[in-house]
């Protein structure tokens, strides 16, 4: 009969919750070197993944009205808007984003609409003043959302008739931030405001 | 206590295990560092499982030839199917980490193209403005 040794036994035991820690460690470790360069959380999203792209950024506006009542601080709320086109899906973002009291939305969209979303557009500024549209005369290649300075949400380029993958960035590093905000504030300075009036007669894209 | 009575319950319990976690693995549908978690529950269960087979043969030393050899290659071929699920559930992480590399990379990739394109988007406005 083998006699129980209590030392051995411990030191199994210790060796083996080891092993178990180090494999756990090994799957959720952190990525220096990505996580330095451009921020905490990077997802990727495949072009087929037009559900978790809205969930995703919903979820951003979430997190950011829950720290603000946290926190209490009278800052205001950001989005900014970089788009081919202003469809169904940025439209459902920038509606819930107004809705939940972001004091400054501006979008930046390509000359052109589809013409069945004219009147969502059109709803949507008459609805929330806080809300400000633009159009630049060359569609932009370059599709990106700035969540309050502080998370990014950048679109593969892509036509205007089809959907391509894109990047998720929570708590996006700063310079990061900064490069697109510049690119911003640069493209703004060529962008023409539309009025709720005016986007009726904008230009669309007949299907 | 006598372990010979708990081997029973211990290797129900170490099979059910695994085999729930591996389904639980196959089932979850996103590809995320939880799912992986799962895998290495996966693998202890099935050390675990190793472990206890390896205390039952201690009951087969009292045998006669026959059912020796016979209980030997009943033993080796179950070691075997343990080994290679474990063998396989391993070659699943490194797959699933490897894919979290590569997609983590293309990330990278979509960010710094479009980093770069930004300024020469601006230039073509600027060049559009003043003709």
């Amino acid at each position: 009969m083998i006699q129980f040794n209590y030392t051995l036994d411990l030191i199994i035991s210790l060796f083996i919750i080891f092993v178990v820690y180090i494999l756990i460690k090994v799957i959720y470790r952190h990525k220096p070197r990505v996580n330095d360069l451009y921020g905490k959380d990077i997802i990727l999203f495949h072009s087929n993944q037009r559900y978790d792209k809205r969930i995703w950024r919903f979820n951003i506006i979430d997190a950011i009205i829950n720290q603000k009542k946290q926190s209490k601080s009278p800052s205001k709320l950001e989005l900014k808007v970089i788009v081919g086109e202003l469809s169904e899906d940025t439209l459902e973002i920038i509606k819930n984003a107004a809705s939940e009291n972001f004091e400054e939305i501006s979008i930046i969209g390509g000359p052109k609409v589809f013409c069945e979303d004219k009147t969502e557009i059109y709803t949507l500024l008459d609805n929330y003043e806080t809300v400000k549209y633009f159009i630049l005369l060359k569609r932009p290649n370059k599709h990106f959302m700035i969540f309050n300075q502080k998370h990014l949400y950048i679109e593969k380029p892509h036509r205007h008739n089809e959907t391509r993958g894109a990047v998720g960035i929570k708590i996006a590093h700063h310079e990061l931030i900064d490069i697109y905000n510049q690119a911003f504030k640069k493209i703004l300075k060529h962008a023409q405001q539309l009025t709720k009036e005016d986007v009726l007669d904008q230009k669309c894209y007949e299907d | 206590m006598d372990i010979i009575g708990l081997i029973p319950e211990f290797l129900v319990f170490s099979l059910t295990g695994s085999s729930l976690s591996i389904a639980a693995y196959s089932a979850f549908k996103d590809r995320n560092d939880d799912k992986k978690l799962l895998l290495i529950i996966a693998i202890c269960f099935s050390m675990a499982f190793l472990v206890v087979f390896i205390l039952t043969f201690s009951n087969i030393d009292n045998l006669t030839i026959v059912p020796f050899t016979i209980a030997l290659i009943f033993y080796i071929l179950i070691f075997m199917a343990i080994l290679s699920i474990i063998g396989f559930v391993i070659h699943r992480l490194i797959v699933d980490e490897s894919y979290k590399k590569d997609e983590i990379e293309s990330a990278i990739d979509i960010i710094e193209s479009s980093k770069d394109g930004l300024d020469s988007f601006i230039k073509l406005l600027e060049i559009k403005k003043y003709d």
